[in-house]
């Protein structure tokens, strides 16, 4: 993709080149109207390389206009080069007004003379870190020097690096100065204000970085704002400020590295999947294009593109290559960020095509008049601006909804703490009121047992009739089992029947009854509080008492396992002893098995019992695990444990 | 001859206990105590073997009474009588020091056996008591959330508690780990001493913790 990018690319420049050659053969001169009269500007011109020192009277060569000479292809030495240009212009096809000179683009620096007198200089001779070619100059043309007829105006340039002559223009002194400003605002203005913005912005970045390690492109546009700066230090100063030579090498070679963290930013600064891998693609290219630069130099593609060309047409590959990541992350995510970044790409594209095709060895365009270079490290700063600009307005109203929302979840939050505040002392009374009413019943029974077991004591000792005994016995037994059921069992069916069990056992024995425990593993039963467990316990006990009194068994088995599914799973109880049966049931049933069934209906269980005469008895219990018929008014009406235990 | 010592406010009860005691073999009634203040003169006294304690007193509670005979590091066995065992009241008193409870009914004169077992080396236990037990000694909690206990249930143990908790008798359990009857109940006497003894720690640690009691010394809580 890259390669077949860079092929079509040398074409079209190849092409341009060709059309441009076409094109320019040239008149002498080009002349343009103004409002003040006609401007013409040179085409052709007489060249001598010379001593600087004296007007040259001879050796005069004619050639087109803007003419260079590559430092690197002069033979790379810091010695002052002179290039003598001279041009003539007849005065009365200018009009009446005062006449000024233009001149542009002129490395390094130049004197004019007209008519064999000195007019004008922009340097001070022996000042060899003058730096002036990107400044436009205006030079006014003395009305006494001026003669009437043909004028001759020679230029000197001197360069102790690239030598390259300018283009110049003759016309009125108002058209021209209006042109003069324009131009320098953009060339030199516009390119201070903008860079030292950068620099500043830089400053910023970098703090901010310190801040903020994790945002890598703050580093990156730091980096890149400094590496701008000092491409485009050139472009502003009027002095190098070390030795030229270096200096002019560091203004070309470090645009790869100002490249290189400039796209790596661009990167980094969306968030591309893999931007690190990307980022270092990117600063590899920039290493290899200064060795591009620097190989490409004694290779015959200098010819053709001039000794930049070959490392700016790469660069614009490294820009296509990001601006494609770009296009394919943004299609993808349809983020903002990455559309600001990609259209910045996009005329980064076409302004270094722009200026590589005005560069002083390629003279494809003039194009706008000046270099859009300058202005690319600035691009990114407004770039950035925008997008910081955007992102801190969205946090900032974010921070305001969330001081809204958070103000409105603590006002929440302190209702609900209100709220629970409230629950929480109306549990704390329930369950004291609760652990009271527990504690006060079981002083009650304590001291209705108590008396109980004297009432007993004193009744068999004083030998009372069987029927006061068996009473008292039961009244006892009974309040054995209401004890019993306040027991907090955590719906534990196992351990309530196990206790039940143990608290026949002794009287079973007194019977010569053999008790079979047949426990099996169950889930806890929600449903079974006080009340429940006492209905429970009052139909084992029903049960008991008639394999006790009447059936005449020697063996009793009491048991419980899990039974039945999903909604209709719960737990069988049974009681099956080996007594002599009831016979018919129906008949027979007494008062205490149908009590059983009452119990049971009113729990929301129910009851089977089976009975084979000679056989024996079973008298099963089901309790279902689940009864919603249920739910709401008997867990209201629950007390006892299940209350006490909340806590 | 083991000599029992009984207090219980109620003198038809007390009278009970006392005659059923004398009338077995080789146990006798050497004081008795009908109140709070009685009590405390009497475990001041000592000489006995076995004390049983009532738990309403009408002047004070007869926990206090157990955990003072507790604290006098005697041999006594504590056997405290209550109406009805419920768990409650039967979990402090052993908490207390108590290694047993008589039921205050008509089987009272049934105490002497529960005596017997006691110095024999047994305790009784209900399946409720059991299941009581198992969540406060931490049997089946994570060890991660488990509370850190002075004397934690051996696997014997918590096999016993479990197997009791699901409501079979000793025998029942005796037969299921293949030992003797005797056994289940000398384990269960061992896990109430073990109750007993974490009841004090944590006392002690949030008696310290309080800066009840200085920590200097040699407690390892």
């Amino acid at each position: 993709m890259a390669h077949f990018l860079l092929k079509g690319l040398i074409l079209v420049f190849l092409l341009m080149a060709g059309v441009s050659a076409v094109a320019a053969s040239p008149r002498a001169i080009t002349s343009t109207s103004s409002a003040e009269g006609p401007i013409i500007t040179f085409n052709e011109a007489d060249y001598v390389f010379g001593p600087s020192d004296a007007l040259p009277i001879m050796g005069w060569e004619r050639g087109a206009a803007r003419r260079g000479y590559g430092f690197e292809k002069m033979g790379a030495t810091a010695s002052t080069k002179t290039l003598w240009v001279r041009m003539d212009f007849d005065r009365n096809q200018l009009g009446d007004n005062p006449l000024s000179v233009y001149a542009e683009n002129n490395h390094e620096r130049f004197a004019a003379y007209l008519n064999g007198k000195q007019i004008y200089t922009n340097f001070t001779p022996g000042d060899v870190r003058s730096l002036r070619w990107y400044r436009p100059d205006l030079i006014r043309l003395p009305t006494d020097a001026l003669i009437a007829g043909r004028n001759e105006l020679v230029i000197k340039i001197e360069s102790n690096y690239d030598l390259v002559s300018g283009s110049f223009s003759v016309g009125p002194t108002r058209a021209l100065e209006r042109h003069f400003e324009w131009q320098m605002f953009w060339r030199i203005t516009g390119v201070q204000t903008a860079n030292f913005i950068m620099l500043l912005l830089s400053a910023g970045a970098l703090w901010m970085w310190f801040l903020r390690r994790n945002d890598v492109e703050l580093l990156l546009l730091a980096l890149l704002g400094v590496a701008w700066f000092v491409r485009n230090f050139n472009f502003m100063t009027t002095e190098a400020p070390f030795s030229i030579i270096p200096f002019k090498q560091m203004t070309y070679y470090v645009v790869y590295p100002a490249m290189a963290s400039t796209l790596a930013f661009c990167v980094a600064f969306v968030r591309l999947p893999n931007w690190q891998r990307h980022a270092k693609i990117l600063f590899g290219a920039g290493i290899a294009l200064c060795l591009a630069r620097l190989i490409s130099l004694n290779t015959p593609l200098v010819d053709y593109l001039g000794t930049d060309g070959l490392g700016n047409i790469l660069a614009v590959v490294c820009i296509a290559y990001t601006a494609i990541l770009l296009l394919k992350n943004w299609l993808r995510t349809k983020d903002a960020r990455t559309a600001i970044m990609f259209c910045v790409l996009v005329s980064i594209v076409f302004s270094t095509a722009h200026d590589i095709g005005r560069l002083w060895d390629m003279r494809l365009w003039n194009g706008i008049g000046f270099y859009l270079q300058p202005y690319i490290g600035s691009l990114f700063c407004i770039a950035l601006m925008i997008s910081f600009g955007s992102r801190s307005a969205r946090a900032l109203a974010s921070i305001e909804t969330m001081n809204v929302d958070l103000a409105a979840k603590v006002e929440r939050a302190r209702e609900d703490l209100a709220r629970s505040e409230d629950r929480r002392r109306d549990v704390e009374v329930a369950r004291a009121l609760s652990g009271e009413r527990e504690r006060i019943m079981r002083e009650v029974h304590d001291g209705i047992g108590s008396n109980l077991v004297s009432a007993l004591t004193i009744a068999e000792r004083q030998n009372y009739p069987e029927a006061t005994l068996r009473t008292l016995r039961r009244a006892l037994s009974d309040l054995k089992m209401t004890v019993d059921s306040l027991e907090p069992m955590y719906g534990d069916i196992v351990a309530l029947v196990g206790n039940f069990r143990h608290r026949v056992e002794p009287d079973l024995a007194d019977l010569g009854i053999v008790s079979v425990w047949d426990a099996h593993d169950c889930k806890p039963i929600a449903w079974l509080d006080a009340a429940n467990a006492l209905h429970i316990l009052r139909s084992l006990q029903e049960a008991m008492a008639n394999v006790m009194l009447h059936s005449g068994a020697t063996i009793v088995e009491i048991g419980c396992r899990e039974h039945g599914e999903g909604d209709g799973q719960g737990v069988r109880v049974w009681l099956r002893d080996n007594g002599a049966g009831i016979g018919d049931i129906q008949a027979s049933v007494g008062h205490g098995l149908k009590s059983i069934h009452a119990r049971m209906a009113a729990i929301g269980g129910a009851c089977e019992i089976t009975s084979d005469k000679g056989k024996g008895t079973t008298v099963t219990l089901f309790l279902p695990y689940n009864r919603p018929q249920f739910e709401a008014p008997l867990s209201e009406a629950g007390s006892g444990p299940k209350t006490y235990d909340a806590g | 001859m083991i000599k029992v010592a009984v207090i219980e406010d109620d003198p038809v009860l007390l009278r009970r206990f006392c005659d059923a005691i004398n009338a077995s073999h080789g146990m006798v009634v050497v004081n008795t105590a009908n109140n709070f203040a009685s009590g405390i003169g009497m475990i001041d006294a000592g000489g006995y073997d076995v004390l049983l304690s009532d738990l309403g007193l009408p002047d004070g509670d007869g926990i206090v009474l157990i955990a003072k005979e507790s604290a006098t590091g005697r041999d006594t066995d504590i056997l405290v009588i209550t109406q009805f065992a419920d768990q409650k009241k039967v979990l402090d008193s052993i908490r207390a020091g108590a290694r047993g409870y008589l039921l205050k009914d008509q089987r009272i004169d049934s105490c002497v056996e529960a005596i017997a077992e006691i110095r024999r080396g047994g305790s009784p236990i209900s399946p409720a008591i059991a299941r009581q037990l198992i969540n406060q000694m931490g049997v089946g909690i994570p060890p991660a959330q488990a509370p850190k206990l002075v004397s934690p249930l051996s696997e014997r143990e918590t096999e016993v508690l479990q197997i009791l908790s699901r409501g079979f008798s000793y025998q029942e359990c005796a037969s299921v780990l293949k030992v003797s009857a005797n056994t289940i109940g000398f384990h269960v006497k061992n896990i109430y001493r073990k109750l007993e003894v974490n009841s004090r720690a944590e006392a002690l640690f949030e008696a310290t913790t309080q800066g009840l009691i200085p920590q200097h010394g040699s407690f390892s809580t």
